[in-house]
């Protein structure tokens, strides 16, 4: 506390001192922040913070708005040219997606913030504070957090449904270490591969049959596709016509705040009465 | 050849085939997953391994290099445009549409390294493969910018393009399976032309084969064949490089026996890759084609240096 007093206090000298000198008192600066993952820049509008954006990446097309910004090449291989050109005093850049340039626009003496890959619900609220705090609006971070937690269904279902969930056909899905894997045990599900200590890999089809899933998501092809697959028809999950098609592909595969309604969503689409 | 030596290759692949019904996470006594999942993995893993054996053999046989196959000459390459430009137009993989741009695919490719390699003067088989490979790598960065560039269905053509057998549509099995069996009785018919296409283009001349004519008869049905491999499976390497080597060993060089082993061979070495790709590493799977890459780059390497050494 008395640090902070003291800090106040000089803090409030050196305006005094700026005022005597300038005559006036200029506005705060605005940021120039640039995202390169569209989780990272719907998080950024969730905060209220679209205006201090100068930049996304290719795939930010949500909301609206991210598409009218100036676009930074994709996370794997962002310009590093155009993010300087941009004169930013903030990058949020995926840790695991390209070290490489982090380093490269850290040497430029671009501030890049890197932040960790999100593997459960936990890990996006704690991507969702540490934006916050970054952009200086802790206060709207802790209400955005409360706001997610309170979509997710509460109470977990009698015996949850084993789930199978492709995310892009030839069988690509989400093992344990994924926060897809998460969104589905959050929804009431229980992922057929959620004990894999991986994120995605190509699952073989023959185990999907043999363990045979009760609910299948598909974020990707159609349902018709799925059944065309040899013995597909045979499935749990296709007697009881749960092959769920309905998820917003981009909303659920990105670990933003979409993310949770589309869990709600899927909760209804798994136990809502047909 | 004689039938002993044909015995080998149908053992072989008689073993492979016993692999690929009886290896996976179900174990090997589920009829159910046997009859209705393997056996036609199986079928379309020997159809596409003959398929690539059949033109690869059929192309060293033709330029009388042991370095050409579909992937370096850019038929494979040709195809695989043609296939993914098919899908993003919504063309059905069953359709003859689909078929014919492939097989056209596959021809014009093949064709513009011919016609390249001819501007020099007399065709040069170096000429022929550097050609190819310069075609080959330019449509290979096509399909990929098209991939980059086209939205939302890139990924699963991502995995056409890698290769591999994860779904197979019986309809494009079917059709497949007639063009590569048509393909390879023709070749084997024509055997004595390729024969004397094996003494150079001046003995064959006077052995009364038109070495221009036959050149293209072969690149006609090698482009069929690997087209309709590619229409399959997508991009699978090696295999039309390896088989031939492999199968000559016990051949011999004559065609008569060469070209039907090479293509028993060649369903044999898929098949054998393509239920290791998805047994090993359970409850993974790996595309066939990576399990090709993986066995044949240290072949292609070693082909390399033994050839070097054999000039040496």
């Amino acid at each position: 506390m008395k640090n902070i007093k003291c800090e106040l206090g000089n803090f409030l000298k050196l305006c005094a001192a700026a005022l005597c000198l300038c005559g006036f008192s200029s506005p705060a600066q605005a940021r120039r922040v640039v995202s390169l993952m569209p989780s990272y820049t719907e998080i950024i509008f969730e905060l209220g913070a679209e205006k201090d954006l100068v930049g996304v990446s290719n795939f930010c097309n949500w909301p609206p708005g991210a598409g009218k910004i100036e676009k930074t090449g994709d996370y794997l291989r962002p310009n590093i040219e155009k993010i300087y050109s941009l004169k930013p005093d903030t990058v949020f850049a995926g840790a695991w997606a390209d070290a490489s340039s982090s380093k490269q626009l850290s040497s430029m003496g671009v501030k890049v913030v890197s932040l960790s890959e999100e593997k459960s619900a936990a890990d996006i609220f704690a991507t969702v504070r540490l934006i916050a705090a970054e952009l200086g609006r802790r206060r709207e971070g802790e209400r955005l957090v409360k706001k997610l937690s309170a979509l997710m269904p509460h109470e977990p279902p009698a015996k949850p449904l084993k789930v199978y969930l492709e995310a892009d056909a030839g069988g690509w899905t989400a093992g344990g270490q994924s926060f897809l894997s998460d969104a589905v045990r959050l929804a009431g599900g229980r992922n057929i591969f959620g004990g894999e200590k991986r994120g995605y890999f190509q699952a073989s089809w023959e185990e999907v049959l043999l363990l045979d899933p009760e609910a299948v998501i598909l974020l990707s092809g159609t349902e018709e596709e799925f059944l065309a697959r040899p013995m597909a028809k045979g499935l749990a999950a296709a007697k009881a016509g749960r092959i769920i098609t309905g998820l917003d592909r981009d909303a659920f595969s990105r670990p933003g705040p979409r993310l949770f309604s589309e869990i709600k969503k899927l909760r209804g689409l798994l136990y809502g009465k047909k | 050849m004689g039938k002993n030596k044909f015995l080998i290759f149908l053992a072989a692949l008689a073993a492979a085939c016993l692999f690929s019904l009886a290896a996976g996470p179900a174990g090997w006594s589920n009829y159910d997953i046997i009859i209705n999942l393997r056996l036609p993995r199986t079928l379309a893993a020997l159809a596409v391994g003959a398929g690539l054996g059949l033109a690869g053999a059929l192309f060293q046989g033709v330029l009388k290099n042991p370095l050409s196959d579909p992937y370096i000459l850019g038929t494979s390459s040709g195809a695989t445009a043609a296939a993914v430009f098919c899908f993003l137009a919504g063309i059905e993989r069953t359709s003859p549409v689909f078929f014919l741009a492939v097989f056209a695919g596959a021809f014009g490719a093949t064709f513009l390294s011919y016609w390249l390699a001819r501007l020099a003067g007399r065709l040069s088989d170096a000429a022929l493969v550097l050609a190819g490979v310069a075609v080959s790598a330019f449509l290979s960065a096509l399909v990929m910018l098209t991939l980059t560039s086209s939205g939302a269905r890139s990924f699963s053509l991502f995995y056409f393009v890698l290769g591999g057998l994860y779904s197979v549509q019986p309809g494009v099995l079917i059709i497949s399976s007639l063009i590569i069996a048509g393909s390879g009785v023709l070749a084997m018919a024509r055997w004595r032309a390729l024969d004397a296409m094996a003494l150079g283009s001046e003995n064959a001349y006077h052995l009364g084969i038109s070495p221009e004519r036959e050149r293209i008869l072969f690149f006609t049905l090698a482009c069929a064949s690997t087209s309709a491999a590619v229409a399959i499976g997508g991009t699978i390497g090696f295999v039309g490089l390896m088989t031939p080597h492999i199968v000559r060993r016990i051949t011999g060089p004559s065609a008569r026996a060469l070209v039907p082993a090479a293509a028993l061979g060649g369903a044999a070495l898929l098949t054998a890759a393509d239920a290791a790709g998805r047994s090993l590493f359970s409850p993974s799977e790996i595309p066939a084609g990576i399990v090709m890459a993986l066995a044949g780059a240290p072949f292609f390497m070693w082909l390399l240096c033994k050839s070097s050494r054999g000039r040496a």
